[in-house]
């Protein structure tokens, strides 16, 4: 269980994370998530205690990340695969870091083999690819198997398959009962691995709720029509107070009329319907709506497809 | 006791530690083997003359052991892997002590067997080609006195590694620190017509104690002259560790 309360965290006159509260619970995956330079990394780094809050705190259960004594057996963190000394080996890295906790050379083997990289473990790790440190680093998390795991932007640099291990190994560890805070650009990667969220703008809570509601409350929601008579369909649908976008001469996306009325008022007026889908709008859509008001650097994208009214 | 096994991982699988120490050790080795073999007049050559051929060999070891322990707090922080030390073990300020207590040890046990090697060896050949040494407890302090310079070197270097986090920056102040910037002080002291100028010279007051014409001078007891470095150093040492504290890493 991780209690964040009030957290605070000013650099000079700017406020990067500002009186922040919520809680990641055990047995799930909470996805942080927010805009460029809303404060996520910050977060993290005061959660480890990195960076010195201002004011406020971040508790693992009940305590606060400098009092536990070996904490690799407690919270294991990524906050960057590309904290490595490039002239160390793989597995050197691995035993600089276990050693501190008195973890030893067999649990090293383990996680190596875990994360698959056994067979470069005596290579340095200057040579490695991103993903590769990312594995290394996930290795060093795993490493004292702690019941805390916080990852920074872990799918970074990784391929198709890395990003589904990766996901896999998360969703594994939050099924064992672990709490499993990570935070990520990849919308699409979150929305399929994620329970939980917890986003924030400016430093700022913004919403905390689950991935579900998360999405059923922020992004749109229509349906898809499609009719050899869709025109037939117009008048009645007007009526009810529908809203209707032409996407081609036999299809339409109504919103505001849900798929079962729209479905009883086409039988009633003799509409043959070739499709009839409730379709609902992407996490990336929720998130850029709920977020719009918070986004730090921005810009109208001259390449963004035009508006449909 | 984790902490310091580490600390030691780290120090020993880096590859700069080994280049630099190799250095150290082969600098010296040559300048004695060299010196003991092609000097002419072997029978005119003391203890105490293969002593300070060894000493002041060994000064350019005991300053590249200053570079190694910098390095090992500045390229902590150059590549980011300071966080992943804080992260696994929260409490900094064991963790800077034992990763300066490792370069300590590392720096004066090297130090203290090159020395060794290069003492035999010299001993050897000066003795070989029918030269007669004799030691004295002045020759011996000195040769303890290089250790103890090795030793204060190497955390000098540490702290200012410390406090100024940048392996370039560091390793320049080490270096120009005795060679240049207190050359310079000594002449503004001159000018100035302050009494006994080295007593303000914690570099070349310490350089002292590998001198056994010092100890001679001074009765045995010229460890004395390091004890302004020694203060320079623990207070380097102590504001590194208490900014490190307080700052974001």
């Amino acid at each position: 269980m991780i209690e964040i309360q009030g957290l605070t965290k000013r650099f000079g006159k700017t406020v990067a994370v500002d009186q922040l509260s919520f809680e990641v619970t055990p047995g799930r995956v909470t996805g942080f998530l927010g805009p460029n330079g809303s404060g996520k990394s910050t977060t993290m780094r005061c959660m480890l205690a990195l960076d010195r809050p201002d004011a406020g705190a971040a508790l693992f259960d009940g305590r606060p990340y400098q009092t536990i004594k070996r904490p690799l057996f407690e919270v294991g963190a990524l906050l960057d695969a590309g904290y490595v000394h490039p002239g160390r080996t793989a597995r050197n890295h691995l035993r600089a870091i276990a050693s501190s906790n008195g973890i030893g050379a067999t649990r090293i083997n383990e996680v190596l083999e875990l994360v698959g990289l056994t067979e470069v473990a005596k290579r340095r790790v200057g040579g490695f690819s991103l993903g590769m440190r990312q594995r290394l680093g996930l290795a060093s998390v795993l490493l004292g198997d702690p019941h805390t795991v916080i990852l920074d932007e872990p799918a970074n640099g990784l391929d198709p398959e890395g990003i589904r291990w990766m996901r896999d190994v998360l969703v594994h560890l939050a099924s064992q009962g672990k709490t499993v805070l990570v935070s990520s650009h990849l919308l699409s990667e979150m929305a399929l691995m994620a329970d939980d969220l917890v986003l924030i703008g400016r430093g700022r809570l913004v919403e905390t709720s689950s991935v579900e509601s998360f999405v059923a409350k922020h992004a749109r929601q229509w349906v898809r029509v499609q009719s050899p008579n869709v025109d037939l369909l117009r008048q009645p649908l007007v009526e009810f107070g529908a809203a209707i976008t032409v996407v081609n001469d036999t299809t339409v996306e109504i919103t505001g009329v849900g798929a079962a009325t729209i479905g009883e008022l086409a039988a009633r007026h003799g509409v043959v319907l070739h499709e009839l889908a409730p379709q609902q709008g992407s996490l990336e859509e929720a998130f850029l709506e709920v977020t719009a008001n918070s986004q730090e650097y921005r810009t109208h994208s001259p390449f963004a497809p035009p508006q449909v009214s | 006791m984790d902490l310091l096994r580490s600390e030691w991982i780290k120090l020993r699988t880096v590859r700069v530690t080994y280049v630099l120490t190799i250095i150290a050790a082969v600098f010296p080795l040559i300048i004695v083997v060299l010196v003991t073999a092609l000097n002419s007049h072997v029978d005119e050559v003391s203890g105490s003359d293969l002593v300070t051929i060894i000493t002041e060999s060994m000064v350019l070891s005991a300053l590249l052991f200053g570079v190694v322990s910098t390095l090992s707090i500045t390229n902590e922080y150059g590549n980011g892997t300071i966080r992943t030390s804080f992260t696994a073990s929260p409490n900094r300020r064991k963790v800077l002590i034992a990763k300066g207590a490792v370069a300590l040890a590392f720096s004066m046990a090297i130090t203290a067997i090159v020395m060794l090697v290069a003492f035999g060896a010299g001993s050897l050949i000066l003795n070989g080609r029918g030269g007669s040494l004799s030691f004295n407890s002045d020759t011996n302090s000195a040769l303890v006195g290089l250790v103890l310079l090795s030793g204060m070197l190497c955390l000098l270097g540490y702290g200012l590694g410390l406090i100024i986090r940048n392996s370039a920056a560091s390793v320049t102040l080490l270096v120009l620190w005795p060679l240049l910037l207190e050359n310079l002080a000594r002449v503004v002291l001159a000018v100035a017509k302050v009494n006994n100028p080295t007593m303000w010279l914690p570099y070349q007051s310490a350089l002292r104690m590998v001198s056994p014409r010092h100890f001679e001078e001074y009765n045995s007891s010229g460890f004395g002259a390091g004890i302004p470095l020694a203060i320079v150093v623990f207070v380097l040492i102590g504001v590194g560790i208490v900014v490190n504290e307080r700052r974001d890493a």
